[in-house]
Order: C-alpha cells, then sequence, then structure tokens
C-alpha cells in the first residue's frame, strides 16, 4: 500500500464534512457576498448596483442603532459574565461546603435556552406584575424596575438576562483553569504574605489566560449573533431601542423582502466577527 | 539578617488515619545547613511544609528562634522558600517576581530597589532582570526563585528539591553556588533532596528519614563512615555497601563469622559489643586492594566488571557471597583474573539482629 | 501541662470574616441564579387571579396544575390550541440524531486531523475554524434554496441534517484539541501493531474519549434543544420543536396575557435540558477539566 493509499480512509471520513465546508458554507459565502452587490428583492437577481446597498445599510437608522447596540450589548455582557463568572470560579475553589450543589445552581441558567431566559425576565422586568411590583408591595413605593418599557434601559435589561444565562458557562471554563493551577504558587504567595485576593487579581488571571481566551471567544460570539434575547424580550423595542444585526437581517429576509439588505448586513456582520474575535484569536494560538 | 535555630517538638503529622511523620524531634543551630534526606514518599516535603507553616501539624510544636510559631502564618515565621517546580509568576519580568512580596507587604521603594538589585548581584541575574521566566534557562529561573526567597532577608531558607529539575552540569552548579551563599550569608538552610551526592556536598548534618522518622542525624562523614543501622549504611554510598549476613562472636577474640569465611574484629570501635546473629556491612571502595599484610587477607576470582569511568566496579566473592571491589580504572585491575584483598576491619560496620549499629 | 496560651498541635479553627464573607457571596449569587426560576415554578403554579392581586415572590396559596395542564394539551399557537406537547416528541427527534451525528462525525473527523495528515488536513482545519465563526444568517437564504432544491425544506431529515452541518465544525474541533492532548506514541504503538484507520479509531481512541464525549453530547443535545433560529425556519409546521411553539404559545395571545400557561410552557420547554445538567453535570465540569478546551 502506498502511503497515500493509506490514508485514503480518512479522506472517506472526512469526505461529508468537507462536502459541507465547500458546498453549503463556501456556495453560502460568495452567494452572500454576490447578491449584497445587485439590487435583489424579494427573489434574488444579478443587476450589480456596485456598494450601494452598503450605502444604504449605513445610512439606515435601524442599522445604525443596531451596531451601536450590539457593541454596548457586547461589552457589557462579555465583560460582565467574565468577570462574575471568574468571581464564582474563584469562589467555588476556596474548598467551600456544598462545592457541588452551588455550581451545579450557577451552572444550571446555561442549560436553558435565550427564548426560556427572553422569557423569563420579560416576567421579572414587567412593571405591573414583575419584580418592581413586588418591591413595591413590600413598601418601598418609589421602586424602579421598569427597564423594559424605558428606551435608554431596555439594552441593559438585555445584558442583565443574558449574563444571567451564559455566566455558568464561563465560570466552568475558568474553573477547570484554576484547578490546573500550580499549589507551589500558592505556597509561594503565602511565603511572601501576599493576601489571597491579590494573588487573584494580579498573579492568576495572567497563568489561566488561554481558559480567559475560551470563554471570551465563546461569549463574544453568542454576544454578535444574539437574536433570540431580543426577539422575545423586547421585540427590537422599545421603539427602535434594541434593534441588533442578526435581527436586522432576520427582518430584511422575512418580513421586508429585502435580500440586497439583508445579504449587505450579513456580509457587514461577517466582517466584524473576522475582525474581533477570528483575528486576536488566530494571533493568540500564532503567540502560543 | 539574623540566622535563627529551628526546632522541631514531637511533631506529627497525619492525614487521616495515615502518619506521614511519626512524633519527630529535631533541634537545628542558627546558621547551620541541614540536608533532609530519604527516599520518594517518606515525609520530606511534608516535614519542610510543617516548618514554613503551609501545612498544620497534628500534634507537636514548631520553634523558630525562641519563637514557639506553631499557629503562626507562614509570612510571620521568618522563612523564605525556594520550591521544585519554582513557581516563579510567569507574567512578570524578573524584577517583578523578585519585588512583587516586598511591594504587597507595601516596603518602601528604595529598600525594594536595594535588595532587588543585591539579591540579583548575589545571584548574577542582574543582566537578566528585564526578562520573562519564560525567556530564560532552567538554571537561571531557579536562580530567580532563590532570588525570590533572597530579598525577604529572613532568618531560615527553606528549599524542596530546588535542583532536581535540572540536568547534571547544572546541578553541580548550583550546588556550588548554594554553597558559597551559605557562606556569605550565614543563614539557616534546610535543605530536601533524595540525592545523596548532593545531601554529602552541601550539608553541615544530614538527617536521613525513612517513613516519617529520623533513622540517623549527623554530619556527612559520621553517616557515610558509621551509619547508625542497617537502612542508613544501605541508602548511603552508590554503588551500595556489600552486606554479609553471619555472626559475631566475641570469646575469645571478636570475629565475624560469615557465609565460607570469618573476619577477626581487631580495630572494630564497637558501640555495643553483642555476640549472635548479625549482619556485616562493607563497602566497595574500602575493600583494601595493595594488601600490606597488616590486615586479614582473602583471594577472590573475579567474575565480572562494570566500568563508571574514572572508576570500575569489579565483581568476586567473599567466602561464598557476592562482593563488589570499587577500583581506579587506571590500577589496570580490571583486567586481571583474579584479586588478593585486605579487609580493615575497623571500617567496616556490624549490625544486630534489629538493624541497629553493634 | 501545657497553657492554653501556648501554641500546640494543629491550630485552633475559627470562621473569619472572610469567610463569612465567601458564603455571603455565593449565597446572592445563588439567589440571583435560582430566583428567576423560582419566580417561573411559583407563578406557574398560580391562578391568574392570585397573579393579579399577588406578590410575585409569593408562594402559591392553593397551588394548581391547571396552567401546566393548559400549557401542555390546550394552549393556542395561532389556530391550532394543541399546547406544547406536539413539539416535546418533535424536539427529541431533532435533538437526538441532531446530537449523534455531529458527535460520531466530530469524532472521527478530530482523530482524522490530529493523527492522519493527509495532503489538505490543515485546509480543512482552517476552513472549519472559519465556519464556527460565520454568522449562520450568512447562509439563511441560500440555504433556503439549497434545501429547497433538495426537496428537505420543512421536512424532519432537512432540520437534522441543518444541525448536523452547523455544528460539525464546533465538535470536530473539541476532539481535535482533545486528541491533540493525546501522545503520539499511542497512535504509533498502535500503527505499529497493525491498527488501521478504523480500528485504531474504535479500538484505541474511542475508548479514552468519554471525557469530551460528555462534553460534547452535553453541549450538542442542550444546544439542539435549545434552537430557536433553524427550527423556525427549516422544521416546518409538522416538526415544530417546542421553542418555537413556546414563542407563539407566548406571543400570540390576545387580550390579557396568561402569565401562568407561559411560565408552564417555559418549564415544560426547559424541563429536558435542565434534567440533562441536573444528571450530568459533574461529568461535564470534569470533562472540561480533562482537557476538552485545553489547547
Ligand atoms: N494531601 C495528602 N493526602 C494524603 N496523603 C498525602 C498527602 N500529601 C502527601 N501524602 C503522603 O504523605 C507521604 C509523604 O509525602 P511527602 O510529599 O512529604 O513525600 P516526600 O518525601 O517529599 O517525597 P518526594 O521525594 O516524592 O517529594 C507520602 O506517602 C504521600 O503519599
Ligand atoms: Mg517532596
Amino acid at each position: 500500500m502506498t502511503p497515500r493509499l493509506r490514508k485514503l480512509p480518512a479522506v472517506i471520513a472526512m469526505t461529508p464534512t468537507i462536502f459541507f465546508v465547500v458546498v453549503v458554507i463556501g456556495f453560502g459565502l460568495l452567494w452572500t457576498l454576490w447578491t449584497s452587490f445587485t439590487s435583489s428583492k424579494l427573489l434574488p437577481n444579478n443587476d450589480f448596483v456596485g456598494l450601494a446597498q452598503y450605502a444604504r445599510l449605513f445610512a439606515s437608522d435601524n442599522w445604525q442603532v443596531a451596531c451601536v447596540n450590539v457593541a454596548l450589548f457586547g461589552v457589557l455582557f462579555i465583560g460582565g459574565c467574565l468577570a462574575l463568572g471568574y468571581a464564582l470560579a474563584v469562589a467555588l475553589d476556596q474548598g467551600i461546603r456544598f462545592e457541588d450543589a452551588f455550581r451545579t445552581i450557577f451552572l444550571m441558567s446555561a442549560s436553558l435556552s435565550f427564548v426560556v431566559t427572553g422569557i423569563v425576565w420579560q416576567w421579572l422586568f414587567d412593571p405591573t406584575f414583575g419584580i418592581q411590583a413586588a418591591v413595591r408591595d413590600w413598601g418601598w413605593t418609589s421602586f424602579r424596575f421598569d427597564w423594559l418599557t424605558r428606551e435608554e434601559t431596555a439594552i441593559f435589561a438585555l445584558v442583565g438576562a443574558g449574563i444571567w444565562q451564559a455566566t455558568g458557562m464561563g465560570m466552568v471554563i475558568m474553573l477547570a483553569g484554576l484547578r490546573g493551577i500550580d499549589q507551589d504558587i500558592w505556597n509561594a504567595t503565602r511565603i511572601d504574605g501576599i493576601p489571597a485576593w491579590r494573588v487573584y487579581i494580579h498573579v492568576i488571571p495572567a497563568m489561566i489566560r488561554p481558559m480567559i481566551a475560551t470563554a471570551a471567544v465563546l461569549l463574544s460570539l453568542t454576544a454578535i449573533k444574539i437574536y433570540d434575547l431580543v426577539v422575545v424580550m423586547t421585540g427590537g423595542g422599545p421603539g427602535i431601542s434594541t434593534e441588533v444585526p442578526a435581527k436586522y437581517v432576520m427582518d430584511m429576509l422575512f418580513q421586508r423582502n429585502n435580500l440586497g439588505q439583508a445579504t449587505a448586513a450579513a456580509t457587514i456582520m461577517l466582517l466584524a466577527i473576522c475582525l474581533l474575535v477570528g483575528l486576536p484569536w488566530a494571533l493568540l494560538r500564532r503567540a502560543k | 539578617m539574623k540566622a535563627k535555630g529551628v526546632s522541631v517538638r514531637k511533631v506529627q503529622v497525619a492525614y487521616g488515619a495515615v502518619q506521614v511523620i511519626k512524633e519527630m524531634d529535631l533541634e537545628i543551630a542558627p546558621g547551620e545547613f541541614i540536608v533532609l534526606l530519604g527516599a520518594s514518599g517518606c515525609g520530606k516535603s511534608t516535614l519542610l511544609s510543617v516548618i514554613a507553616g503551609l501545612r498544620d501539624v497534628t500534634a507537636g510544636q514548631i520553634w523558630i528562634g525562641d519563637q514557639n510559631v506553631t499557629w503562626a502564618e507562614p509570612k510571620d515565621r521568618d522563612i523564605g522558600m525556594v520550591f521544585q517546580s519554582y513557581a516563579l509568576y510567569p507574567q512578570m519580568t524578573v524584577r517583578g517576581n523578585l519585588s512583587f512580596g516586598l511591594r504587597m507587604a507595601g516596603a518602601p521603594k528604595a529598600v525594594i530597589e536595594a535588595r532587588v538589585t543585591e539579591a540579583a548581584a548575589v545571584l548574577q541575574l542582574s543582566h537578566l532582570l528585564d526578562r520573562k521566566p519564560k525567556a530564560l534557562s532552567g538554571g537561571q529561573r531557579q536562580r530567580v526563585a532563590i532570588g525570590r526567597a533572597l530579598v525577604r532577608q529572613a532568618g531560615v531558607f527553606l528549599f524542596d528539591e530546588p535542583l532536581s529539575n535540572l540536568d547534571a552540569k547544572l546541578r553541580t552548579e548550583l550546588r556550588a553556588e548554594l554553597k558559597r551563599l551559605h557562606r556569605e550569608l550565614g543563614t539557616t538552610m534546610i535543605f530536601v533532596t533524595h540525592d545523596q551526592i548532593e545531601a554529602l556536598t552541601l550539608a553541615d548534618r544530614i538527617a536521613v528519614m525513612e517513613g516519617g522518622v529520623i533513622r540517623q542525624i549527623g554530619t556527612p562523614k559520621e553517616i557515610y563512615r558509621t551509619p547508625a543501622n542497617r537502612f542508613v549504611a544501605g541508602f548511603i554510598g552508590s554503588p551500595g555497601m556489600n552486606f554479609f549476613d553471619g555472626k559475631v562472636v566475641l570469646d575469645p577474640e571478636p570475629r565475624f563469622i560469615g557465609p565460607g569465611f570469618e573476619l577477626p574484629l581487631k580495630g572494630y570501635a564497637f558501640t555495643t559489643p553483642q555476640a549472635g546473629k548479625a549482619t556485616l556491612g562493607l563497602r566497595p571502595e574500602h575493600v583494601g586492594i595493595r594488601p600490606q599484610g597488616a590486615h586479614p587477607q582473602f583471594t577472590t576470582a573475579l567474575t565480572s566488571v562494570e566500568p563508571m569511568g574514572a572508576e570500575t566496579l569489579l565483581w568476586g566473592k567473599l567466602g561464598e557471597a557476592p562482593l563488589s571491589i570499587r577500583v581506579d580504572t587506571l590500577t589496570g585491575l580490571d583486567e586481571a583474573p583474579a584479586l588478593t584483598f585486605e579487609i580493615d576491619p575497623a571500617l567496616v560496620s556490624l549490625f544486630g539482629e534489629d538493624g541497629q549499629r553493634l | 501541662m501545657i497553657s492554653h496560651l501556648e501554641p500546640d498541635g494543629p491550630k485552633p479553627r475559627s470562621l473569619s470574616p472572610a469567610r463569612i464573607a465567601l458564603y455571603v457571596f455565593l449565597a446572592l449569587s445563588a439567589a440571583f441564579f435560582l430566583l428567576p426560576v423560582y419566580v417561573m415554578v411559583a407563578t406557574s403554579l398560580k391562578p391568574m387571579a392570585e397573579i393579579r392581586d399577588g406578590n410575585l415572590f409569593a408562594w402559591p396559596q392553593a397551588p394548581t396544575l391547571a396552567a401546566w395542564a393548559k400549557a401542555w394539551g390546550t394552549a393556542c399557537t395561532g389556530r391550532v390550541c394543541e399546547g406544547m406537547s406536539p413539539g416535546m416528541v418533535n424536539s427529541f427527534k431533532i435533538a437526538i440524531p441532531g446530537t449523534l451525528f455531529p458527535v460520531i462525525l466530530g469524532a472521527l473527523n478530530g482523530y482524522a486531523l490530529s493523527f492522519w495528515r493527509f495532503r489538505g488536513a490543515n485546509w480543512v482545519f482552517t476552513a472549519l475554524l472559519v465556519s464556527t465563526f460565520v454568522p449562520i444568517q450568512v447562509f439563511i437564504f441560500p440555504l433556503v434554496r439549497m434545501m429547497t432544491a433538495a426537496g428537505l425544506f420543512g421536512s424532519l431529515p432537512g432540520i437534522i441534517l441543518i444541525h448536523t452541518g452547523f455544528t460539525l465544525p464546533l465538535t470536530t474541533l473539541l476532539f481535535r484539541n482533545f486528541y491533540a492532548a493525546v501522545p503520539e506514541e499511542m497512535f504509533s504503538a498502535a500503527r505499529v501493531d497493525g491498527g488501521g484507520f478504523w480500528s485504531i479509531f474504535a479500538f484505541v481512541m474511542v475508548p479514552i474519549s468519554t471525557p469530551i464525549v460528555i462534553v460534547a453530547v452535553i453541549l450538542q443535545f442542550t444546544g439542539a434543544w435549545n434552537d430557536y433560529l433553524f427550527g423556525m425556519i427549516f422544521a416546518g409546521r409538522e416538526n415544530q420543536p417546542m421553542t418555537v411553539l413556546l414563542t407563539s404559545i407566548v406571543t400570540s395571545q390576545y387580550g390579557e396575557k396568561e402569565y401562568n400557561v407561559n411560565m408552564a410552557a417555559t418549564l415544560l420547554s426547559a424541563a429536558v435540558p435542565l434534567a440533562v445538567y441536573f444528571a450530568s453535570g459533574r461529568w461535564f465540569v470534569r470533562g472540561i477539566s480533562d482537557g476538552a478546551l485545553k489547547g
């Protein structure tokens, strides 16, 4: 058997994947890219219009709001999940009692869908029945928890729900990192008399950087593609205050029947992901 | 930097039902370089971490200087410690690693600067201060780890197998450096290793441990020349001591009767003369290959030869039992078919049935 | 007798303020994660009158399963009033093959990429890496066209195919990272012993893959179960999974919203993934620690 022939089963095993990558991913990408340069509406056409779709896209209020929102959401959501997730992982790593129970609780919401999360938090934010009403009922009558009904705050309600849902996953990944730290590092810091909290701030994050990076990449992918949560919780409202790019694409596809706009917006999303996620990740891997 | 004594008083350590340190007493004088030597798993690291305060004792007390530190935090024990895995902070430069502890303790900038500069000079790290650990060799990393302990200017230094991750050449180098460091600083040093060469070259006194117990403590010479029991005799020395089972007869003259040979014991310094079953220990290097006629003589055929570079190990027989003989390779004895040798009874060791030195 | 002030033996343990603060933080965090679930359960057991007048956090005075029954059997999604019940079966029909195919194929791919560096393997790997990042929105319209052309649009095989395709890159990456940490000697030894592609996979690799298989299965299953976007577009009327039914029920009510029914429906759709986590969360965590995410 020639070496080439011996490796044939590997190629055969991978054929479905290769087929999928080439046909679906490759074809889909090219098709979307091409369509974004045409004047396609309900049906795709080949009427080349240059960058007109992109010009319209960036002139659109909805798209501008969507871009600002996804940036704001992304920063707060990723930052919040990482910070809270790290704090929880550290807390779980202190040899506490009931560690399994606490970990299960923190990880529980990660098993839910964004649809479920959205419905629950919409209910909690409901001004007439939700937390606001309950707290007022207890006597604090000026208490406000109506973020979903106000344009300036609705996006923060989404962030809160997102953090509730996604923190657990980040926590588990970082906990795995903490468990891998050399015990001698802890001994050394104890001899030096450095308080544990300072070690957790100054020393440990750098040591579990790969885990933090993994968590950050997963979270940023979630943030950029965020769609279900918005649809269920706010539907993009009040007004257009919680529009996001993924929803813009979907609306253009299925409600406005504007293929040109949808594909242009999708292409921009793809570019943004390549720049924001792919590039640092590739650099990180190279550095290793 | 004031050297402090360390005293371990009736200390026990147990993990659940397993006694890892069994009621141990150990007195270490100020400025002494003491080496804890023993096979893997005998409790050396445990003892060290108990002295450092990284682990609680189950019973007993630890004193450092004239203070009972049994319940004190590691940082309050006036110690510095160096770990086998270096445990350097990977994202900090050498300077950062050396100064981190002091900075966190809120020491004045000038003091930090002065101590870091001094430690770096002592350890020849001055030109590496702005590198990160990743960009250092193993020996340099270990020097940084030592430097991190040094800047604390502690009264006692603890080392847990600091050289075992290094290659042979670097190990020799750092050994010499540690010895120089001890001379210059004059601090107490407690050094854990399972490498007897390290122990014999570095120590003022060696404590040989087995199963959570100190089997003998003494100067390297004492440990080598007059092992207190059969365990220590077998543990120290490489290639290992020859052992012959037999018995000691005291009347009319002290003699050892082994399998197929008899050795008069004139000149052997008995600690506790006792007749009966015994084991004779003879180091391969103490076989007298140029008999002068002053000591009992034996003859053997040489059955095999193991070259070890500068020296050669010859295998023959003493009576019916195998005997290894260590000779200088240049003697040319490795070519000889047979050998006549003498045994100086002053150089042998005798152990009673309980394994204790006779 | 040593005096009481003389330190001797183990250090006496006391609950330090830091330790207390730690437990307070843990308890507060637990409350943050549990409260929404508690509210869901409590609300689903209340009649509407009690929801209107009572406190959100109060336990129902007379817990009733009426809302659950309605959510399961008679709640309306648009014109159809069959509740969530058809969705349960559909979700299983989608999620089980949608787990098995990507995990099995992903394991094979990861193995082939790690050990059988055939020509172009690096190229395939890079393409997979990139495709995990591409937003699904990019593909939706071309996919609809392709699926329609293949006669699979709106069918069960169609939605399973979609799930398999789009999660395959991720499972492949998981397995590749895992196998990259397996010592090359292990593979070489199997080769010397005469193992081929399939036999080494079956007898050497599969037995050591338990941690990563657990991680992949849990991720895939909950991911497929929780998917909304694909289900909404590609599953078709007949095969709507629970997430899609749930959104229809919640958004299609006219007049006063029946919050108790909504919450019951939500819990119904969350029950299976929750059960999966409770049953296997421990192994999931261990699997992640054992190297699923290294490299
Ligand atoms: N956390 C622990 N729980 C239970 N037993 C332990 C624990 N740590 C150490 N031991 C046991 O205590 C004994 C002594 O361990 P120790 O680490 O002190 O050995 P050592 O002499 O330093 O060995 P080495 O040369 O391998 O470092 C060993 O038998 C070990 O198995
Ligand atoms: Mg040790």
